[in-house]
C-alpha cells in the first residue's frame, strides 16, 4: 500500500518522557519522522476540540477522556511522520467503527502501555500521553491548525522534478552542478534564543555540526535542545548525526542526485540551503572540494 | 566546428538504456561530436531521462566540467549543458512532447506512435553491446518535414530535409506510409486556430469599445457616451478650424 502521512501528539503529561517516545518512533522501521514541532496552544481545551474535529469519534466522547489535559503542561509536541507500510483495517465497533492502520494503532497502544501514568495498582490509566492518527485528512487539518496554510501539500511539494530537494527549499527550474572549494561554502546558523534570534553566516568549521564531529558534542546538543521543535523542526539528534557520519558516502548509488544545495550569495561564495550536516562531514573528512548544486 | 570526444556519449545512453526515447538526427550521434553541438532526444519521461544524464554527468563534473540544467515544465523540455572552462562542450536537448514547434503542430498522441515504432542502432560501452533508439524510417521523414516547415524561412539550408524526403519516398509504399502518418498526426486545428486569431484582430478598436460599454452599468454607460460625444464634437471642431 502507498505510503501515507500520519501524526502523533505528545500531550503535556508526556513531555517528561518525550525524548524516549520520539526515540521509539525513530526506531520503528515503518515510520520516518518528517517534522517535530513544539506548540503551546492558547487554550488547550479549544485546541483539543479543533484537533479532534475531524476524528472518527465525536467530541462528546473525547471530552471526558481529555479532561486531564487541562491540568497538564500546556505545551505539546507534534510529530509528522511518513508511514511507509500502512496496513489499513476496519477497527472498532458500532458508531465508532472506522478504517485505521493497525500498525499505528498497535504502536500507539505500546507507547501508552509504557508511558501512560499508572494508578495505585500499577495499571495503566487512560490519561494518554500520546494521540496518533494515520488519516491524512486529520493530519492535513492539524497542520492547518498549526499555521501551515497548505496543510499536507507543504510536505508533498517537490521543489525540483529532477534532483532531490526537501520541501522547505523554494522551487527552482535552473541550477548548475559544479565542483567548488569547501572553503568557499558557508552555512546559516541560528544565533540567539527563541525570543530574539538571527541567522548568521559562518564557515563550516564554526558550525555546531562540525564542532560536534571534531570532538565538541556539547555545542550541537545545546543547539538542538534550545531550538529543536521550534526553529529547527526536522528530525535531528546527536545519535542520528553520529550514525550518518559513520556510514557517509556522498553522491554514491542510489543517492547520485542528493546534492548539497547552495545559493551563490557573492561571486564564488556559496550559502548552504540544504545539507549542513553533509557538508560538515565532508569538511571533517578533510575533503578539499565538493560537487554541489547551485540553485539559480 | 571541431570534433571532440571529452564526453563519452555512450556512457550516457548506456545509463539511459531502460528509458523510452528516440534520438533525433541519428547520424550526428557518434563517438566524436561537434564541440558546442547538441543532441535532440524525444522521450516519455523527461525528468527521469534528465536524471540519468545528470547521474553520469557527476563523473565529468569531478573532472572539471559544469552541468547547467534548465527545466521548462510548460514546454515539457529540459536542457543539460556541459561546460568546460566556461565554454559549451555539448548540450542534451530533451523533450517529452512533440508539440514544441510553433508553425506546425503534431497531435499529442504522436509521441506514443513515435516511441512505439522506434528502431535501434547497435552500440557498445565498455565492451558491452547495447542499443540506441532512433525513429523509424517513416517517422524520421515526418520529423524532417516538420523541421523543414518550422525553420525554412529562417534557415534556407533546411531545404536539404525536403530533398532527403524526396529521395526516400521513391516507392509508392513509402510515399503512402509517409503521407498517411502525416495526415493522421498533423494537428490541422492548430493552423485553423492561428488563422482565426488573426481574423479576430481585424475589426479594430471601435467594436471592442462597444463590447466593453455594453457590459458596464447604465449610468456609467451614459457617462461614457457623453464623454465620447464631447470628444467627437471636439474633433469635428478641430477639423473644421484647421480647414478655415
Amino acid at each position: 500500500m502507498k505510503e501515507k502521512y500520519c501524526s502523533f501528539i505528545i500531550w503535556g503529561n508526556g513531555l517528561k518522557c518525550a525524548r524516549e517516545i520520539i526515540d521509539e518512533i525513530r526506531n520503528n522501521k515503518n515510520l520516518e519522522i518528517k517534522k517535530i514541532f513544539t506548540h503551546r496552544p492558547r487554550n488547550v481545551g479549544k485546541f483539543v476540540k479543533r484537533a479532534y474535529s475531524k476524528d472518527y469519534a465525536p467530541y462528546r466522547h473525547l471530552k471526558a477522556k481529555t479532561k486531564y489535559l487541562k491540568k497538564s503542561d500546556p505545551r505539546i509536541i507534534i510529530i509528522i511522520a511518513l508511514n511507509k507500510n500502512p496496513k489499513e483495517k476496519l477497527l472498532g465497533g458500532g458508531d465508532f467503527q472506522h478504517i485505521e492502520c493497525e500498525l499505528v494503532k498497535k504502536f500507539k497502544e505500546e507507547i501508552r502501555d509504557k508511558f501512560n501514568p499508572k494508578d495505585k495498582n500499577d495499571c495503566r490509566t487512560e490519561e494518554h500521553v500520546i494521540h496518533g492518527t494515520d488519516s491524512e485528512v486529520q493530519v492535513d487539518h492539524l497542520l492547518k491548525l498549526l499555521g501551515f496554510e497548505e496543510g499536507l501539500e507543504y510536505f508533498k511539494k517537490e521543489p525540483n522534478p529532477v534532483i532531490s530537494a526537501p520541501h522547505h527549499v523554494p522551487s527552482f527550474d535552473n541550477f548548475e552542478i559544479k565542483k567548488v572549494n569547501l572553503s568557499s561554502v558557508f552555512c546559516n546558523i541560528i544565533k540567539g534564543d527563541l525570543e530574539n534570534f538571527s541567522l548568521e553566516k559562518c564557515s563550516i568549521e564554526n558550525t555546531p555540526h562540525y564542532r560536534f564531529l571534531a570532538g565538541d558534542p556539547g555545542s550541537y546538543e545545546e543547539y538542538l535542545a534550545k531550538l529543536g521543535g521550534y526553529l529547527l523542526t526536522d528530525d535531528y539528534s546527536a545519535e542520528k548525526f553520529k550514525k550518518m557520519a559513520k556510514d557517509f558516502s556522498y553522491l554514491k548509488k542510489p543517492y547520485e542526485t542528493l546534492y548539497v544545495l547552495v545559493k551563490e550569495f557573492q561571486p564564488n561564495k556559496y550559502l548552504v540551503l540544504d545539507g549542513v550536516h553533509r557538508i560538515a562531514i565532508l569538511k571533517f573528512l578533510k575533503k578539499k572540494e565538493v560537487i554541489l548544486a547551485v540553485v539559480k | 566546428m571541431s570534433y571532440s570526444d571529452k564526453l563519452n556519449l555512450d556512457s550516457f545512453f548506456w545509463a539511459a538504456r531502460d528509458q523510452d526515447y528516440v534520438v533525433i538526427k541519428a547520424p550526428d550521434f557518434s563517438p566524436d561530436y561537434h564541440e558546442g553541438g547538441d543532441i535532440d532526444i524525444i522521450c516519455k519521461d523527461k525528468n527521469e531521462f534528465s536524471r540519468k544524464i545528470i547521474e553520469v554527468g557527476n563523473q565529468y563534473v569531478d573532472e572539471g566540467f559544469e552541468m547547467r540544467v534548465s527545466i521548462k515544465e510548460e514546454m515539457e523540455r529540459a536542457y543539460i549543458d556541459f561546460y568546460k572552462d566556461n565554454k559549451l562542450e555539448f548540450r542534451f536537448d530533451i523533450y517529452a512532447s512533440v508539440q514544441s514547434f510553433k508553425k506546425i503542430r503534431l497531435k499529442k498522441e504522436y509521441l506514443d506512435t513515435l516511441l512505439k515504432n522506434k528502431t535501434k542502432i547497435a552500440r557498445g560501452y565498455n565492451g558491452i553491446k547495447y542499443s540506441v533508439y532512433i525513429p523509424s524510417e517513416i517517422d524520421d521523414l515526418l520529423l524532417k518535414y516538420v523541421e523543414y516547415v518550422e525553420w525554412a524561412e529562417e534557415r534556407p539550408d533546411k531545404i536539404r530535409h525536403l530533398k532527403f524526403i524526396a529521395s526516400k519516398i521513391s516507392s509508392d509504399k513509402t510515399k503512402l506510409s509517409f503521407l498517411d502518418r502525416l495526415h493522421s498526426f498533423l494537428d490541422s486545428s492548430y493552423v485553423e486556430q492561428k488563422e482565426g486569431k488573426s481574423k479576430e484582430k481585424g475589426p479594430g478598436l471601435k467594436p471592442r469599445l462597444k463590447q466593453r460599454a455594453s457590459r458596464m452599468k447604465k449610468g456609467l454607460k451614459l457617462k461614457l457616451y457623453k464623454l465620447t460625444k464631447k470628444l467627437r464634437v471636439y474633433n469635428l471642431y478641430k477639423k473644421i478650424k484647421s480647414k478655415t
